[in-house]
Protein backbone atom coordinates (compact mmCIF):
# COMPACT_ATOMS: atom_id res chain seq x y z
CA UNK A 1 0.00 0.00 0.00
CA UNK A 2 1.19 3.26 -0.76
CA UNK A 3 1.86 5.76 1.92
CA UNK A 4 0.65 9.64 0.68
CA UNK A 5 3.77 11.19 3.20
CA UNK A 6 6.49 9.30 1.15
CA UNK A 7 4.78 9.87 -2.43
CA UNK A 8 4.54 13.48 -1.48
CA UNK A 9 8.35 13.31 -0.73
CA UNK A 10 9.26 11.77 -3.69
CA UNK A 11 7.18 14.45 -5.73
CA UNK A 12 9.72 17.31 -4.03
CA UNK A 13 12.76 15.51 -4.53
CA UNK A 14 11.79 15.03 -8.04
CA UNK A 15 10.88 18.31 -8.92
CA UNK A 16 14.31 19.50 -6.72
CA UNK A 17 16.20 17.48 -9.09
CA UNK A 18 14.59 18.41 -12.39
CA UNK A 19 15.46 22.17 -10.92
CA UNK A 20 18.49 21.59 -9.94
CA UNK A 21 19.38 19.87 -13.86
CA UNK A 22 17.60 22.39 -15.54
CA UNK A 23 20.18 24.75 -13.61
CA UNK A 24 23.56 22.44 -14.07
CA UNK A 25 21.84 22.50 -18.20
CA UNK A 26 21.91 26.41 -17.75
CA UNK A 27 25.22 27.05 -15.89
CA UNK A 28 27.18 24.42 -18.76
CA UNK A 29 25.61 26.31 -21.14
CA UNK A 30 27.07 29.26 -20.04
CA UNK A 31 30.05 27.73 -19.38
CA UNK A 32 30.71 26.20 -22.56
CA UNK A 33 29.37 27.94 -24.87
CA UNK A 34 32.81 29.91 -25.85
CA UNK A 35 34.37 26.93 -26.46
CA UNK A 36 31.50 24.33 -27.70
CA UNK A 37 29.74 26.77 -30.35
CA UNK A 38 32.97 27.42 -32.13
CA UNK A 39 34.15 23.52 -32.10
CA UNK A 40 30.64 22.89 -33.44
CA UNK A 41 30.98 25.39 -36.42
CA UNK A 42 33.81 23.23 -37.29
CA UNK A 43 32.16 20.17 -37.09
CA UNK A 44 29.14 21.44 -39.28
CA UNK A 45 31.21 23.49 -41.83
CA UNK A 46 31.75 20.49 -44.33
CA UNK A 47 27.79 20.19 -44.17
CA UNK A 48 27.16 24.48 -44.68
CA UNK A 49 29.97 24.40 -47.17
CA UNK A 50 28.10 21.92 -49.03
CA UNK A 51 25.52 24.56 -50.02
CA UNK A 52 28.12 27.11 -51.03
CA UNK A 53 30.09 24.36 -53.31
CA UNK A 54 26.13 23.47 -55.17
CA UNK A 55 25.36 26.99 -55.69
CA UNK A 56 29.39 27.74 -56.74
CA UNK A 57 28.68 24.54 -58.80
CA UNK A 58 25.12 25.61 -60.71
CA UNK A 59 27.15 28.85 -61.40
CA UNK A 60 30.00 27.61 -63.39
CA UNK A 61 27.41 25.08 -65.39
CA UNK A 62 25.48 27.49 -66.09
CA UNK A 63 28.38 29.71 -67.95
CA UNK A 64 29.07 26.80 -69.39
CA UNK A 65 25.34 26.97 -71.70
CA UNK A 66 26.49 30.15 -72.82
CA UNK A 67 28.11 30.94 -76.26
CA UNK A 68 31.45 31.14 -77.69
CA UNK A 69 30.40 34.78 -78.99
CA UNK A 70 28.61 35.75 -75.67
CA UNK A 71 31.64 33.97 -73.37
CA UNK A 72 34.34 36.25 -75.92
CA UNK A 73 31.90 39.46 -75.37
CA UNK A 74 32.09 38.68 -71.27
CA UNK A 75 35.67 37.85 -71.53
CA UNK A 76 36.02 41.24 -73.19
CA UNK A 77 34.07 43.45 -71.08
CA UNK A 78 35.80 41.69 -67.76
CA UNK A 79 39.41 42.54 -69.75
CA UNK A 80 38.70 46.28 -70.24
CA UNK A 81 37.49 46.91 -66.35
CA UNK A 82 40.31 45.44 -65.42
CA UNK A 83 42.31 47.45 -67.18
CA UNK A 84 40.33 50.66 -65.82
CA UNK A 85 40.63 49.15 -62.13
CA UNK A 86 44.56 48.86 -63.20
CA UNK A 87 44.75 52.12 -63.73
CA UNK A 88 42.95 53.01 -60.83
CA UNK A 89 45.35 51.03 -58.41
CA UNK A 90 48.11 52.65 -60.26
CA UNK A 91 47.07 55.98 -59.38
CA UNK A 92 46.15 54.68 -55.74
CA UNK A 93 49.54 53.27 -55.15
CA UNK A 94 51.03 56.81 -55.99
CA UNK A 95 48.76 58.84 -53.86
CA UNK A 96 50.07 56.36 -50.98
CA UNK A 97 53.82 56.99 -52.36
CA UNK A 98 53.44 60.83 -52.10
CA UNK A 99 51.64 60.18 -48.69
CA UNK A 100 54.81 58.45 -46.88
CA UNK A 101 56.86 61.02 -48.78
CA UNK A 102 55.20 63.81 -47.32
CA UNK A 103 54.97 61.87 -43.78
CA UNK A 104 58.76 61.51 -43.97
CA UNK A 105 59.15 65.35 -44.11
CA UNK A 106 57.03 66.03 -41.86
CA UNK A 107 58.31 63.50 -39.51
CA UNK A 108 55.01 62.26 -38.46
CA UNK A 109 54.68 57.92 -38.30
CA UNK A 110 53.80 56.26 -41.27
CA UNK A 111 50.30 54.59 -41.46
CA UNK A 112 49.33 51.79 -39.83
CA UNK A 113 49.15 49.04 -43.12
CA UNK A 114 46.28 46.76 -43.74
CA UNK A 115 45.75 43.41 -45.35
CA UNK A 116 42.55 41.93 -46.26
CA UNK A 117 41.69 38.93 -45.85
CA UNK A 118 38.45 37.27 -48.15
CA UNK A 119 35.43 35.31 -46.25
CA UNK A 120 32.35 34.01 -46.80
CA UNK A 121 28.79 34.26 -44.73
CA UNK A 122 28.92 30.45 -43.58
CA UNK A 123 25.63 30.76 -41.26
CA UNK A 124 23.20 32.96 -40.34
CA UNK A 125 20.65 33.07 -37.51
CA UNK A 126 16.86 33.36 -38.30
CA UNK A 127 16.22 34.52 -34.59
CA UNK A 128 18.68 37.51 -35.07
CA UNK A 129 19.24 37.94 -38.47
CA UNK A 130 20.60 41.35 -38.79
CA UNK A 131 22.92 41.25 -35.15
CA UNK A 132 24.95 37.57 -35.27
CA UNK A 133 26.38 35.64 -38.11
CA UNK A 134 29.02 33.36 -38.39
CA UNK A 135 31.81 33.47 -41.44
CA UNK A 136 33.94 30.70 -43.28
CA UNK A 137 37.89 31.70 -42.93
CA UNK A 138 40.86 29.98 -44.00
CA UNK A 139 42.67 28.06 -41.22
CA UNK A 140 46.09 30.63 -41.11
CA UNK A 141 44.83 33.55 -42.22
CA UNK A 142 45.47 35.24 -38.93
CA UNK A 143 42.11 36.94 -38.36
CA UNK A 144 42.14 38.00 -34.47
CA UNK A 145 38.83 38.85 -32.56
CA UNK A 146 38.32 42.73 -33.02
CA UNK A 147 38.93 42.54 -36.84
CA UNK A 148 36.72 44.87 -39.57
CA UNK A 149 34.13 42.80 -41.49
CA UNK A 150 33.89 44.67 -44.32
CA UNK A 151 31.42 44.35 -47.60
CA UNK A 152 30.55 46.02 -50.58
CA UNK A 153 27.41 48.25 -50.45
CA UNK A 154 24.78 48.21 -52.93
CA UNK A 155 26.43 51.23 -54.75
CA UNK A 156 30.44 48.95 -54.41
CA UNK A 157 31.50 51.28 -51.55
CA UNK A 158 33.32 49.51 -49.22
CA UNK A 159 31.31 49.45 -45.84
CA UNK A 160 31.43 47.73 -42.09
CA UNK A 161 29.53 45.51 -41.39
CA UNK A 162 30.81 44.55 -38.30
CA UNK A 163 33.58 43.24 -35.78
CA UNK A 164 34.87 39.63 -35.12
CA UNK A 165 33.94 38.26 -31.97
CA UNK A 166 35.49 34.67 -31.84
CA UNK A 167 37.76 32.95 -34.23
CA UNK A 168 37.81 29.26 -34.83
CA UNK A 169 39.75 27.02 -37.05
CA UNK A 170 37.72 27.37 -39.82
CA UNK A 171 34.75 29.97 -39.49
CA UNK A 172 34.96 32.84 -36.72
CA UNK A 173 31.79 34.66 -35.00
CA UNK A 174 30.85 38.45 -35.94
CA UNK A 175 28.85 40.95 -34.06
CA UNK A 176 27.43 43.38 -36.52
CA UNK A 177 26.56 46.79 -36.32
CA UNK A 178 23.36 45.99 -34.95
CA UNK A 179 24.09 44.07 -32.36
CA UNK A 180 23.39 45.82 -29.14
CA UNK A 181 26.67 44.37 -27.69
CA UNK A 182 29.00 45.93 -29.93
CA UNK A 183 30.39 50.13 -29.11
CA UNK A 184 32.37 52.04 -31.35
CA UNK A 185 33.31 54.96 -32.57
CA UNK A 186 32.03 57.03 -35.16
CA UNK A 187 33.64 59.84 -37.26
CA UNK A 188 31.13 62.34 -38.97
CA UNK A 189 31.89 64.86 -41.52
CA UNK A 190 31.50 67.44 -39.91
CA UNK A 191 34.69 66.19 -37.61
CA UNK A 192 32.40 64.93 -34.66
CA UNK A 193 32.55 61.86 -33.08
CA UNK A 194 30.13 59.73 -32.04
CA UNK A 195 29.33 55.95 -30.62
CA UNK A 196 27.72 53.76 -31.89
CA UNK A 197 24.77 51.74 -29.37
CA UNK A 198 25.34 54.34 -26.70
CA UNK A 199 23.11 57.00 -25.14
CA UNK A 200 19.52 57.04 -24.64
CA UNK A 201 18.34 57.04 -28.06
CA UNK A 202 15.79 54.36 -28.91
CA UNK A 203 16.85 51.72 -31.73
CA UNK A 204 14.36 52.41 -34.89
CA UNK A 205 14.24 49.33 -37.33
CA UNK A 206 17.05 49.29 -40.08
CA UNK A 207 18.51 52.24 -38.19
CA UNK A 208 21.73 52.53 -35.65
CA UNK A 209 21.48 54.63 -32.32
CA UNK A 210 24.36 56.46 -31.69
CA UNK A 211 25.17 58.65 -28.39
CA UNK A 212 27.81 60.89 -27.37
CA UNK A 213 27.74 63.31 -30.44
CA UNK A 214 29.19 66.91 -29.25
CA UNK A 215 26.27 68.89 -28.70
CA UNK A 216 28.28 72.22 -30.30
CA UNK A 217 28.34 71.15 -33.63
CA UNK A 218 25.90 71.36 -36.37
CA UNK A 219 24.75 67.64 -38.10
CA UNK A 220 22.93 67.56 -41.14
CA UNK A 221 20.92 64.79 -42.40
CA UNK A 222 22.33 62.72 -44.71
CA UNK A 223 25.85 63.12 -43.75
CA UNK A 224 29.07 60.54 -44.12
CA UNK A 225 29.60 58.49 -40.93
CA UNK A 226 32.96 56.11 -41.31
CA UNK A 227 34.97 54.83 -38.85
CA UNK A 228 37.55 56.88 -36.60
CA UNK A 229 40.40 54.12 -35.93
CA UNK A 230 40.47 54.66 -32.26
CA UNK A 231 39.80 50.82 -32.40
CA UNK A 232 43.15 48.42 -32.92
CA UNK A 233 41.35 46.10 -35.64
CA UNK A 234 39.36 48.65 -37.96
CA UNK A 235 40.76 50.62 -40.03
CA UNK A 236 40.46 54.25 -40.15
CA UNK A 237 37.92 56.13 -43.04
CA UNK A 238 35.86 53.00 -43.44
CA UNK A 239 32.39 54.11 -44.35
CA UNK A 240 29.87 52.89 -41.88
CA UNK A 241 26.29 55.06 -43.20
CA UNK A 242 25.32 58.11 -43.30
CA UNK A 243 23.34 60.07 -40.82
CA UNK A 244 19.51 59.98 -40.69
CA UNK A 245 18.13 61.96 -37.93
CA UNK A 246 19.89 63.90 -35.23
CA UNK A 247 18.56 66.09 -31.95
CA UNK A 248 18.07 69.07 -32.63
CA UNK A 249 19.53 71.32 -29.32
CA UNK A 250 20.44 74.82 -29.67
CA UNK A 251 23.61 74.87 -27.45
CA UNK A 252 23.19 77.97 -26.23
CA UNK A 253 19.99 77.29 -24.32
CA UNK A 254 20.88 73.69 -23.04
CA UNK A 255 22.81 72.15 -20.42
CA UNK A 256 23.45 69.04 -22.23
CA UNK A 257 26.56 68.30 -23.48
CA UNK A 258 26.07 65.24 -26.01
CA UNK A 259 23.44 64.57 -28.22
CA UNK A 260 22.23 61.62 -30.24
CA UNK A 261 21.06 60.48 -33.51
CA UNK A 262 20.04 57.89 -36.49
CA UNK A 263 22.88 56.19 -38.67
CA UNK A 264 21.47 54.89 -41.73
CA UNK A 265 24.44 51.91 -42.48
CA UNK A 266 25.71 51.48 -45.55
CA UNK A 267 26.03 47.70 -45.97
CA UNK A 268 23.01 45.99 -47.15
CA UNK A 269 22.57 43.79 -44.09
CA UNK A 270 19.96 41.45 -45.99
CA UNK A 271 22.32 40.26 -48.59
CA UNK A 272 25.61 39.30 -47.34
CA UNK A 273 27.55 36.75 -48.98
CA UNK A 274 31.08 37.71 -49.39
CA UNK A 275 32.84 40.09 -46.93
CA UNK A 276 36.51 41.23 -46.33
CA UNK A 277 38.62 40.67 -43.22
CA UNK A 278 40.72 43.71 -42.68
CA UNK A 279 44.35 42.10 -40.92
CA UNK A 280 47.10 44.65 -39.80
CA UNK A 281 50.24 44.23 -42.05
CA UNK A 282 53.16 42.47 -40.89
CA UNK A 283 55.83 44.50 -41.96
CA UNK A 284 58.52 45.92 -39.33
CA UNK A 285 57.06 49.71 -40.54
CA UNK A 286 53.37 49.21 -40.38
CA UNK A 287 54.09 47.18 -36.79
CA UNK A 288 55.74 50.54 -36.11
CA UNK A 289 53.22 52.75 -36.85
CA UNK A 290 50.11 50.60 -34.89
CA UNK A 291 49.14 52.09 -32.10
CA UNK B 1 17.15 0.59 -33.73
CA UNK B 2 14.66 3.44 -32.59
CA UNK B 3 17.51 5.22 -31.02
CA UNK B 4 19.59 4.94 -34.46
CA UNK B 5 15.81 6.23 -35.96
CA UNK B 6 15.35 8.71 -33.53
CA UNK B 7 19.24 10.48 -34.17
CA UNK B 8 18.86 10.25 -38.12
CA UNK B 9 15.36 12.45 -38.18
CA UNK B 10 17.32 14.90 -35.28
CA UNK B 11 20.31 15.11 -37.42
CA UNK B 12 18.37 15.22 -40.71
CA UNK B 13 16.17 18.27 -38.96
CA UNK B 14 19.00 20.15 -37.40
CA UNK B 15 20.75 20.41 -40.95
CA UNK B 16 17.54 20.83 -42.55
CA UNK B 17 17.30 23.60 -39.61
CA UNK B 18 20.88 25.63 -40.31
CA UNK B 19 20.10 25.34 -43.91
CA UNK B 20 16.92 27.38 -44.10
CA UNK B 21 18.14 29.46 -41.40
CA UNK B 22 20.78 30.79 -43.59
CA UNK B 23 17.66 32.47 -45.69
CA UNK B 24 16.45 33.52 -42.97
CA UNK B 25 13.61 30.93 -42.23
CA UNK B 26 12.30 30.50 -38.48
CA UNK B 27 12.34 27.27 -36.20
CA UNK B 28 9.65 24.90 -37.19
CA UNK B 29 10.93 21.34 -38.92
CA UNK B 30 12.55 20.65 -35.81
CA UNK B 31 9.78 20.97 -33.41
CA UNK B 32 7.56 19.38 -35.35
CA UNK B 33 9.84 15.97 -35.31
CA UNK B 34 10.38 16.30 -32.09
CA UNK B 35 6.56 16.48 -31.31
CA UNK B 36 6.19 12.81 -33.39
CA UNK B 37 9.59 11.70 -31.52
CA UNK B 38 7.40 12.47 -28.29
CA UNK B 39 4.15 10.63 -30.12
CA UNK B 40 6.46 7.60 -30.98
CA UNK B 41 8.47 7.39 -28.03
CA UNK B 42 7.44 8.87 -24.61
CA UNK B 43 6.69 12.36 -23.52
CA UNK B 44 9.56 12.15 -21.15
CA UNK B 45 11.82 11.40 -23.76
CA UNK B 46 10.35 14.14 -25.81
CA UNK B 47 11.00 16.93 -23.35
CA UNK B 48 14.33 15.56 -22.97
CA UNK B 49 15.46 15.70 -27.16
CA UNK B 50 13.53 19.07 -26.88
CA UNK B 51 16.03 20.82 -24.20
CA UNK B 52 18.83 18.84 -25.44
CA UNK B 53 18.42 19.84 -29.71
CA UNK B 54 17.31 23.49 -28.22
CA UNK B 55 20.79 23.72 -26.52
CA UNK B 56 22.94 21.70 -29.56
CA UNK B 57 21.15 24.37 -32.29
CA UNK B 58 21.78 27.70 -30.02
CA UNK B 59 25.38 26.43 -29.78
CA UNK B 60 25.85 26.20 -33.09
CA UNK B 61 24.33 29.87 -33.88
CA UNK B 62 26.68 31.29 -30.60
CA UNK B 63 23.59 32.72 -29.09
CA UNK B 64 24.37 34.23 -25.52
CA UNK B 65 21.20 32.43 -23.77
CA UNK B 66 20.10 29.14 -24.76
CA UNK B 67 16.54 30.28 -26.01
CA UNK B 68 15.56 27.64 -28.26
CA UNK B 69 16.02 25.18 -25.34
CA UNK B 70 12.95 26.58 -23.95
CA UNK B 71 10.63 27.17 -27.29
CA UNK B 72 11.28 23.68 -28.10
CA UNK B 73 9.88 22.36 -24.88
CA UNK B 74 7.24 25.22 -24.89
CA UNK B 75 6.32 23.93 -28.55
CA UNK B 76 5.78 20.65 -27.73
CA UNK B 77 3.77 21.17 -24.36
CA UNK B 78 0.98 23.49 -27.24
CA UNK B 79 1.29 20.33 -29.22
CA UNK B 80 0.13 17.74 -26.57
CA UNK B 81 -2.01 20.30 -24.64
CA UNK B 82 -4.09 20.39 -28.24
CA UNK B 83 -4.37 16.85 -28.30
CA UNK B 84 -3.73 14.96 -24.94
CA UNK B 85 -4.69 11.55 -26.11
CA UNK B 86 -2.44 9.51 -28.80
CA UNK B 87 -3.68 10.15 -32.35
CA UNK B 88 -5.80 7.24 -33.85
CA UNK B 89 -5.45 8.56 -37.30
CA UNK B 90 -3.29 10.94 -39.10
CA UNK B 91 -5.66 13.99 -39.60
CA UNK B 92 -5.41 14.14 -35.65
CA UNK B 93 -1.94 15.56 -35.69
CA UNK B 94 -2.97 18.59 -37.72
CA UNK B 95 -3.96 20.65 -35.11
CA UNK B 96 -1.12 19.80 -32.85
CA UNK B 97 1.29 20.49 -35.72
CA UNK B 98 -0.41 24.04 -36.28
CA UNK B 99 0.25 24.94 -32.39
CA UNK B 100 3.68 23.65 -32.58
CA UNK B 101 4.36 26.23 -34.92
CA UNK B 102 2.71 29.15 -33.45
CA UNK B 103 4.18 28.76 -30.27
CA UNK B 104 7.45 27.94 -31.84
CA UNK B 105 6.89 31.41 -33.70
CA UNK B 106 5.52 33.32 -30.88
CA UNK B 107 8.63 32.20 -28.87
CA UNK B 108 11.50 33.42 -30.95
CA UNK B 109 9.25 36.45 -31.12
CA UNK B 110 9.22 36.87 -27.35
CA UNK B 111 13.15 35.80 -27.49
CA UNK B 112 13.84 38.60 -30.13
CA UNK B 113 12.08 41.43 -28.61
CA UNK B 114 13.92 40.51 -25.29
CA UNK B 115 17.22 39.91 -26.45
CA UNK B 116 17.49 42.17 -29.67
CA UNK B 117 18.72 45.29 -30.31
CA UNK B 118 16.13 46.24 -33.20
CA UNK B 119 12.50 46.45 -32.67
CA UNK B 120 10.63 43.68 -34.12
CA UNK B 121 7.35 44.35 -36.89
CA UNK B 122 4.29 42.93 -35.39
CA UNK B 123 3.04 43.10 -38.65
CA UNK B 124 5.47 41.10 -39.69
CA UNK B 125 5.12 38.46 -37.17
CA UNK B 126 1.25 38.28 -37.61
CA UNK B 127 1.81 37.24 -41.15
CA UNK B 128 4.75 34.41 -40.11
CA UNK B 129 1.96 32.99 -37.62
CA UNK B 130 -0.83 32.86 -40.24
CA UNK B 131 1.42 31.28 -43.12
CA UNK B 132 3.79 29.01 -40.62
CA UNK B 133 0.74 27.83 -38.67
CA UNK B 134 -1.06 26.92 -42.24
CA UNK B 135 2.27 25.11 -42.96
CA UNK B 136 2.60 23.17 -39.70
CA UNK B 137 -1.12 21.92 -40.11
CA UNK B 138 -0.54 20.41 -43.55
CA UNK B 139 3.41 19.30 -42.72
CA UNK B 140 2.55 17.39 -39.70
CA UNK B 141 0.26 14.61 -40.88
CA UNK B 142 2.56 14.23 -44.17
CA UNK B 143 5.99 13.78 -41.71
CA UNK B 144 3.75 11.58 -39.59
CA UNK B 145 3.14 8.94 -42.53
CA UNK B 146 6.19 9.54 -43.90
CA UNK B 147 8.33 8.47 -40.56
CA UNK B 148 5.55 5.95 -39.41
CA UNK B 149 6.29 4.14 -42.52
CA UNK B 150 9.74 4.47 -42.43
CA UNK B 151 9.57 3.03 -38.75
CA UNK B 152 7.35 0.24 -39.81
CA UNK B 153 9.96 -1.04 -42.55
CA UNK B 154 12.42 -0.97 -39.29
CA UNK B 155 10.33 -2.54 -37.13
CA UNK B 156 9.17 0.17 -34.84
CA UNK B 157 6.22 1.55 -33.10
CA UNK B 158 4.58 4.14 -35.06
CA UNK B 159 3.17 7.51 -33.81
CA UNK B 160 -0.68 6.82 -34.97
CA UNK B 161 -2.25 4.04 -32.28
CA UNK B 162 -4.51 1.36 -33.50
CA UNK B 163 -8.32 2.89 -33.40
CA UNK B 164 -10.81 0.71 -31.64
CA UNK B 165 -13.20 -0.71 -33.51
CA UNK B 166 -16.85 0.76 -33.58
CA UNK B 167 -18.47 -2.15 -32.23
CA UNK B 168 -16.27 -2.74 -29.49
CA UNK B 169 -16.78 1.24 -28.73
CA UNK B 170 -20.46 0.49 -28.52
CA UNK B 171 -20.87 -2.66 -26.81
CA UNK B 172 -22.10 -1.90 -23.30
CA UNK B 173 -19.87 -3.43 -20.91
CA UNK B 174 -21.24 -6.23 -18.74
CA UNK B 175 -19.74 -7.60 -15.20
CA UNK B 176 -21.01 -10.21 -14.10
CA UNK B 177 -20.58 -10.78 -10.05
CA UNK B 178 -18.58 -13.96 -8.83
CA UNK B 179 -20.88 -16.00 -6.95
CA UNK B 180 -24.09 -14.43 -7.77
CA UNK B 181 -26.71 -16.93 -10.02
CA UNK B 182 -27.56 -15.49 -12.88
CA UNK B 183 -31.54 -14.13 -12.53
CA UNK B 184 -34.11 -16.36 -14.45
Amino acid sequence: MKEPGKQSDRKVIFAAAVLLALLLVFAGYRALRRSAGLLLGDFFYPYLALSQRTTQGVSEQSLLLLSRSELAAKAEALMKENSKLAIRVNETENFAADNRELRKLLKLPAPAGWDYRPAQVLLRDPMFWREHLTISIDPDSGIEPGAAVISAGPDGIPALVGVVSRVGRRNAEVETLFSPRLRLSLAFENGGTGFLNTGERQPVSGKLPVGHMPVNLKYSAGEKVSSTGYETGIPRGLRIGTLSTADGVDPNFTSAQFVTGLVTPQADFDNLRYLVIAVPEDTAEAAEARP
Amino acid sequence: MRAVFVFTLLWASLLFELLTGQIGLPLLLAALVIYYISLATSLGLGFTLAIGFGILTDLVYGRILPVTAAILPAALLAGRLIRLDRPTHVLETALPGMGIALAALLGSGVARLALSGQPGSFRELLWELIFFGALGLFLMPLMTVIFDVAGRKLGLSPAIGEAKPNLERLRPRRVREPGREKPQ
